[in-house]
């Protein structure tokens, strides 16, 4: 265990020393998970705002309730990154109504499960919680979301539509197209393929129901499911559709509405046995593409190799 | 019953402020000395501040408050404790450990090389819960609903815009109980890497008040109240054996039942050490499991 003084002379027993920082992890810090147990890696994505971070939140809130979706918690590396993220939907935040924090840096969360009955061991999972703003350029420039090789790598490519933006009228185009051309990029630059499993959510679900026009939502949200549909079958391994409310804030919704049903895929999944082999994850490959992409992308220099 | 000879055993009392750790020592130091509650471990011989352990247990048994454990005095008394049947004997070691200073595992995410060196020495552990200081992270949606419901309001409409910030370091304080928790036993885990199984006595302090609300188990009292918690352990079995006790060691409150309580001849019998549906006064009960002396 290597350790680091915080203050004071390396031999007082009153030095301080530094412990895990328990936040979110950068993609190098990864490593030392995916090193240490096969790891499943699922990546959710989305434009701004619409759910991701609230999605993972959920989770760790959902786990604080009790076993979900057939899972006992069983540890976490990145316990303050959640705790972070849930925070603002807490009575000691002082707020009104619950919110989370918009992300301004992509992180991975990693969480460890296992079976309530206890028959399987644990299973670790890393959530990439990704920046918007990186899927908003990757939606509008093929060259960037071909930087985007975490795509590739993930073993669940989770694609969030939002669904309150669907549920609006002057903005439910912009909120099925962005996502369906992120899609298109992401098939066309390879970045998603045969091998690839798709999950595609239908987030803020209690607002759709909510809707004044319900009926016309509802019909408008199957469209885009074809849309989606129509845009990737054939293209991919497997392409399911779910509709979620994570933390619903008016009609009767649990919390993590939607999200049991997809949650033992997300971490059976490099165990599963119908899902097409995607291959050993690099212990290193992780970090080093998604450094490569941000070095590039923050200091304008591209790395070598 | 097979029995384990253990010549030297760690014991690392771990638990946030307030929650019943020295009040635990100060009972166990009576109970050993005394000899007056059967079947207990016995006192051999004791090594370090007599005096502190003198001093808390005249408060304990006065049904006084004791002291917060400070950190920068923080003791580690050491006992050489006999097993009446078995006749196997044990020193162990409990730090009394300042309850802020696991705080700030969390907090500041650090810790003074003294306690990573006992944890890193402990071959068991004590984690102490006080019913009454668990924070348990109350959601805002869960209090709306019940607003909507005492007022029969449907607060569907848009509430007025709040600043989304980036939530302040000083959240952490607001943390609830079980996260922290879980974050001690990765923290403890970590430092004592690859070592065999480890067996942790999760302690319920403060017993006769939860007793009072109702009937359950300690166990179940964990399953229900600090449900992260109990997942963790149930999922972690291999690693971290625990078993959880229901104890009470003044027997009652002492700001309300003082008189009472002080009836009793020898104070030892105020005590109250639940496990399961059964129960005693003997507070060696969750020591001599985490120690090993009997392996059932």
């Amino acid at each position: 265990m290597s350790e680091r003084t915080v203050d004071g002379r390396a031999d007082d027993p009153t030095t301080l020393l530094e412990l895990p920082h328990g936040k979110g992890l950068k993609a190098p810090e990864t490593a030392t998970i995916t090193k240490r147990a096969f790891t499943s890696v699922i990546l959710f994505a989305g434009t701004a705002g619409c759910g991701k971070t609230t999605l993972l939140a959920t989770l760790h809130l959902l786990f604080q309730q009790g076993p979900f979706a057939g899972y006992n918690f069983a540890g976490s590396d990145t316990l303050v990154g959640f705790e972070d993220r849930v925070s603002l939907t807490r009575t000691s935040s002082g707020r009104s109504t619950p919110t989370t924090p918009r992300t301004t840096v992509s992180e991975y969360l990693h969480i460890r499960v296992r079976l309530e009955d206890s028959s399987q061991p644990i299973r670790d999972v890393i959530l990439c919680d990704l920046w918007g703003d990186d899927f908003r350029e990757a939606k509008d420039n093929v060259d960037v979301c071909k930087e985007l090789t975490i795509i590739k790598q993930a073993h669940r490519f989770v694609l969030l539509i939002d669904g309150g933006k669907l549920a609006i009228s002057e903005s439910r185009q912009s909120a099925k197209n962005d996502p369906l051309m992120l899609l298109r990029n992401c098939l066309e630059t390879g970045m998603l393929g045969k091998k690839s499993v798709v999950d595609v959510l239908i987030t803020k679900w209690d607002l759709i129901q909510a809707s004044v026009e319900k009926d016309d939502v509802v019909g408008f949200v199957e469209h885009v499911e074809e849309e989606v549909r129509n845009r990737a079958k054939d293209r991919v391994a497997r392409l399911r559709f779910a509709r979620v409310a994570s933390q619903a804030t008016v009609g009767d919704f649990a919390l993590g509405h939607g999200i049991s049903e997809m949650f033992p895929d997300w971490v059976e999944a490099i165990w599963g046995d119908d899902v097409p082999e995607r291959g050993d994850i690099r212990a290193d490959g992780l970090a080093n593409e998604f450094d490569k992409y941000y070095q590039r992308h923050l200091t304008g220099t591209a790395m070598k190799g | 019953m097979k029995v384990v000879e253990a010549n030297e055993h760690n014991v690392l009392v771990m638990g946030l402020p307030q929650t019943g750790k020295t009040t635990f020592l100060a009972a166990l130091w009576d109970v050993v000395d005394t000899q007056q509650v059967n079947g207990s471990l016995v006192l051999e011989h004791v090594e370090g501040d007599q005096q502190h352990l003198n001093t808390i247990r005249d408060l304990w048994a006065d049904c006084q408050e004791i002291p917060r454990t400070l950190f920068g005095k923080e003791r580690i008394v050491s006992m050489t404790l006999r097993d009446r049947e078995s006749r196997v004997r044990s020193r162990i070691s409990f730090p009394d450990m300042d309850g802020e200073a696991f705080e700030r595992q969390w907090t500041d995410r650090v810790w003074p090389r003294s306690h990573k060196e006992i944890t890193e020495g402990a071959d068991s552990a004590l984690l102490f819960i006080h019913p009454a200081k668990v924070k348990s992270g109350a959601l805002i949606r869960d209090t709306q609903r019940i607003v909507a419901l005492l007022t029969q309001m449907v607060t569907e409409s848009a509430p007025a815009a709040e600043p989304v910030e980036t939530p302040p370091d000083s959240g952490k304080k607001f943390t609830p109980t079980q996260v922290q928790l879980v974050e001690f036993l990765q923290f403890l885990r970590w430092a004592k890497q690859g070592r065999d199984q480890f067996r942790l006595g999760v302690i319920i302090s403060a017993w006769d008040v939860v007793v009072k609300q109702g009937s359950t188990t300690s166990d179940k009292w964990l399953q229900a109240q600090l449900p992260m918690l109990h997942q963790y352990l149930v999922a972690n079995r291999e690693v971290i054996c625990s078993r959880v006790y229901g104890v009470s060691a003044q027997g009652g409150d002492i700001k309300k039942d003082a008189a009472r309580l002080r009836k009793k001849h020898n104070p030892s019998e105020r005590i109250i050490v639940a496990e399961g549906s059964s129960r005693s006064s003997d507070i060696t009960i969750p020591v001599r499991w985490v120690m090993g002396v009997t392996e059932e």
